[in-house]
C-alpha cells in the first residue's frame, strides 16, 4: 500500500507529464492585428501586438525578418516647460549602418502617437516615403492605443 | 504628401494564440508564423510583457542552431535553448521570447504544453 502511495506522489512530480498540463481557456489580455494590404502593388504583412511594457510591431514584405530595431521616447523637461520628445532606436538585430530601417521606425512611432517603447520587426523592400506614409495609415487606422 | 495606395488583402503571415496551466501558472503563447522564419512568445496571462527575446538558426556549417540574444537578461538562456530546438525542428530561424521567471519543474511542462499544441495544430507553426 505505502509503494503505491509513494508511486502516485512520484508521478505528480513527473512535470513531463501531459497531465500537468491543462488547457486554459480564458480571452487573452494582448491586443493584436494581423493584417495586409497591397502598398503600390507590394504584399505587405502587418502584425501589431500591445503587451503591457512595450508594442510590437511587424512590417514585412519578404516573409522574414531583416532587422530588430527598439525604440523609446523620452520627454525631456526644461526651465520652460516640456520639451521636444526625443526618440532612440537601437538596432538589435540587422544590418547597423542601413539607416532607412531607423528612420522608419522613427517615423512611425512619432507619428503613430505611440505611448511606450516599441519593438520594430521589418522586412521591407521599399523604403519610400510613398510606402512608409501608407504604413503609417494602416498602423493609425489598426492600433489598439 | 503622396501616400502609396492601399488595398487590404489575405495576410501570409499566420497568427495563432493559446493558453494553459503548467504547474499552477496560467500561460499564454502567441506564435506568428512566416514563410521564412517563426515569433514565438512565452508569458504569464496575468502579466503579458516582452522582455526578452533570442533568435536561433540552423546553419549548413554544424549541427547544431546558431543561437543569439537580442532582448533581456543574457544569463536566462530559456529563450535560446528552447529556440534551438524548435529551430532545428522546424528548419527556419525561429525567434523566441520567453517572459516568465520559473522554476526547474515549470519549464518542462511549459515546453510539453507548447509542443502538445505544435503536434495538434502543426500548421500553425
Amino acid at each position: 500500500m505505502a509503494c503505491v502511495e509513494s508511486l502516485e506522489k512520484l508521478s505528480l512530480l513527473d512535470v513531463s507529464e501531459p497531465s500537468v498540463i491543462k488547457p486554459f481557456i480564458q480571452q487573452s489580455p494582448l491586443k493584436e492585428t494581423v493584417t495586409a494590404a497591397k502598398i503600390d502593388g507590394v504584399h505587405t504583412d502587418i502584425v501589431i501586438t500591445e503587451f503591457v511594457n512595450r508594442i510590437f510591431i511587424v512590417l514585412t514584405q519578404r516573409q522574414s525578418f531583416s532587422s530588430l530595431l527598439l525604440v523609446s521616447k523620452d520627454g525631456p523637461k526644461t526651465f520652460e516647460g516640456k520639451a521636444e520628445d526625443i526618440y532612440t532606436v537601437k538596432s538589435i538585430f540587422g544590418v547597423d549602418s542601413e539607416q532607412s530601417g531607423n528612420l522608419v521606425a522613427r517615423f512611425l512611432s512619432e507619428h503613430t502617437c505611440m505611448n511606450k517603447p516599441a519593438l520594430f520587426a521589418l522586412g521591407l523592400k521599399d523604403h519610400s516615403p510613398r510606402t512608409v506614409r501608407a504604413l503609417r495609415d494602416i498602423i493609425n487606422q489598426h492600433k489598439s492605443w | 504628401m503622396e501616400v502609396a495606395t492601399i488595398e487590404y488583402c489575405e495576410p501570409k503571415v499566420l497568427g495563432h494564440g493559446f493558453s494553459f496551466k503548467a504547474c499552477e501558472q496560467a500561460i499564454l503563447v502567441k506564435a506568428y508564423k512566416l514563410d521564412k522564419g517563426l515569433f514565438l512568445w512565452i508569458g504569464s496571462l496575468s502579466q503579458p510583457v516582452l522582455e526578452d527575446l533570442a533568435l536561433s538558426m540552423s546553419t549548413p556549417y554544424g549541427q547544431d542552431p546558431l543561437q543569439t540574444k537580442l532582448l533581456g537578461d543574457v544569463l536566462n538562456m530559456s529563450s535560446m535553448n528552447l529556440g534551438a530546438r524548435l529551430s532545428k525542428k522546424l528548419d527556419k530561424p525561429v525567434y523566441v521570447s520567453f517572459n516568465i521567471s520559473m522554476d526547474k519543474l515549470s519549464l518542462p511542462a511549459i515546453e510539453a504544453g507548447i509542443v502538445e499544441e505544435m503536434k495538434k495544430f502543426p500548421l500553425q507553426f
